[in-house]
């Protein structure tokens, strides 16, 4: 019948034969092939902190053990018809194992760049005009960027070194955050990024002028601390993001503004968060007060220590007049039994800031140092 | 004992689809925007949601009655994935293309399944979903992250898809019932 001759002739039928053809037991053989390709690749990864980093010499050896990890990993989908499930299991954590021990030499042998780019999320692209990118020259293998800043900041940050020329001219706007000046608030314009991209900031005063709106195609906070950041302002138009990420922020005050979309929110902790959105999803934190307006019920997991309130009157706007607000509707991913949830709690009405705390205090005022407003808020709790 | 099976199946003509992904892919997106229902109130799914589709095959002319199973994508929910595993004809995976963070999770948790036994020659259809938003991966972009290509065990393909604007949602569930069919019912 016609389905079955398609099944035997899909493209993706490999050379079922390459293990067969020896008199010995396919899988035993497989195994010994395995093996010693295994031992191999450790070995050159062993040897990788010995070759000179100059001349591309180093480079070269990585991009070997790379192609011989995807041949590997080939070789395991090719033998999948005659291996039992369990072997193809460890085959396959094998292959993974050989691709960390690789990405932690890489990350070791990797000199430290003197400043690093942060790069924005816009701007976080594998480049697939890039010969060297394009699958299509290579197929089945991975893209050496994607492999290697799986492993973090450090790694990613050297690569981007080698392809910073290619990358669209683009202004930094924490670098010219993080410089000195006799007053600790900045107002960076974003006029000229499509993108707002905030990170690895300490003790900053930062509001986001209307200048910004034009900048709010995605947006991210990341490593920040003891910082107050407002970006009500550009969001409250017509502009809102369609997508928003606040991670690893501590001892901070963020008046997020407006999201058409989800909010993730993840590794925050004593904090107070301001946000309107449509989707709320909040991982991994600890003592956060949240005034939220919220399209659809926010969820938590793994979080402590939780405190909801709906959003203070001074930043509804007419997008939130008009949906109903579930604020209150939390989900906790990590309490599926009857009853309240420990992990959050409502933020009892007295406790929540008045609205002169949020008109006043909030936007700062000459000789108002970070600290100061901070505390004022009560961060971090008392 | 074969054909008692295979009229067994041909009396019920059910179809389970499977939907999993990520949590903030869009599974719970697709299903209501399928259903014709408002995809703005979206809440993070806790558990799963079954829902009955009268899938008209017409190149069969037979009506095929369908299950679509979305099960929520976090963290403390993907252990539970496999209690819905049992007599899946077919996998949705849906990928979030504006998540480039994240697609190396992607990536481990959707080998992870295709080693599961149970589900061991279900058809596969990779959603990329989102591809409304500006600047989102595309179809080589995904295909090479998620190493597809790598993938002998399933029938697979990629569909590039918008939970919002409704693009390529009614396309992928043909192929899906199409591709499970054909092995359901024409041995």
């Amino acid at each position: 019948m016609a389905t079955q001759a398609e099944v035997s002739t899909h493209p993706l039928a490999g050379p079922k034969e390459l293990y067969r053809s020896s008199t010995m037991d396919p899988k035993e053989r497989f195994y010994r092939h395995f093996l010693d390709n295994d031992t191999d690749l450790r070995d050159q990864i062993s040897q990788l902190e010995s070759l000179a980093n100059v001349g591309g010499e180093r480079q070269e050896a990585i991009d070997h053990i790379l192609a011989g990890i995807s041949k590997l990993q080939n070789e395991v989908a090719d033998a999948a018809d005659f291996t039992p499930s369990y072997d193809r299991k460890q085959y396959s954590e094998a292959v993974k194992n050989i691709q960390d021990a690789l990405n932690e030499a890489v990350t070791k042998i990797t000199p430290k760049s003197r400043f690093q780019f942060k790069r924005t999320t816009k701007t976080v692209y594998v480049d697939m005009g890039a010969p060297e990118n394009d699958p299509r020259l290579n197929p089945g293998s991975f893209s050496r960027k994607n492999t290697l800043s799986a492993d973090g900041e450090e790694s990613s940050a050297a690569v981007v070194e080698d392809t910073v020329s290619e990358l669209p001219p683009s202004k930094n706007y924490n670098e010219e955050l993080s410089q000195p000046s006799s007053s600790s608030v900045r107002k960076p314009s974003f006029s000229a990024a499509r993108s707002i991209g905030i990170s690895n900031q300490t003790g900053l005063h930062i509001i986001l002028p209307p200048s910004a709106a034009r900048a709010t195609a995605a947006g991210s906070l990341t490593e920040l601390s003891g910082c107050i950041i407002d970006m009500s302002i550009p969001t409250s138009g017509g502009t809102a993001f369609p997508g928003l990420a606040l991670k690893n922020i501590k001892t901070s005050l963020v008046v997020a503004g407006r999201v058409n979309g989800p909010v993730h929110i993840t590794g925050v902790t004593d904090s107070i968060l301001v946000v309107a959105a449509r989707q709320v999803r909040i991982h991994e934190c600890k003592n956060v007060d949240i005034y939220l307006h919220c399209g659809s019920h926010p969820i938590i997991e793994d979080c402590s220590g939780m405190r909801f309130a709906p959003l203070p009157a001074c930043y509804v706007s007419e997008a939130e007049e008009t949906s109903e607000n579930q604020w209150d509707q939390v989900d906790d991913f990590k309490w599926l039994k009857a009853g309240h949830s420990p992990n959050w709690t409502i933020l009892a009405e007295e406790e929540r800031l008045s609205p002169e705390v949020w008109t006043g205090i909030v936007p700062g005022k000459p000789g108002a140092s970070v600290d100061e407003i901070l505390a004022k808020v009560g961060i971090p709790r008392t | 004992m074969l054909s008692i099976l295979r009229k067994a199946r041909l009396k019920d003509k059910e179809m389970r689809i499977l939907m999993l992904g990520l949590d903030n892919a869009g599974k719970t997106t697709i299903v209501k925007k399928v259903m014709g229902e408002d995809v703005n109130t979206v809440s993070p799914t806790l558990g799963f949601i079954i829902k009955t589709i009268d899938y008209d095959g017409r190149a069969r002319g037979h009506k095929t009655n369908t299950c679509l199973g979305d099960v929520g994508g976090q963290k403390t929910l993907r252990s539970y994935w496999r209690n819905y595993f049992e007599k899946t004809d077919a996998l949705i995976w849906v990928v979030d293309s504006t998540d480039r963070l994240r697609i190396d999770d992607c990536r481990i948790e959707l080998q992870g399944l295709l080693q599961e036994e149970r589900l061991a020659g279900a058809s596969l259809l990779v959603f990329a979903n989102k591809t409304d938003v500006e600047g989102c991966m595309d179809e080589q972009e995904i295909l090479s992250a998620l190493e597809l290509e790598n993938v002998r065990t399933h029938h697979w393909h990629v569909l590039q898809c918008s939970a919002m604007t409704g693009r390529n949602l009614e396309e992928g569930l043909a192929w899906v019932v199409e591709d499970a069919k054909k092995r359901l019912f024409l041995y």
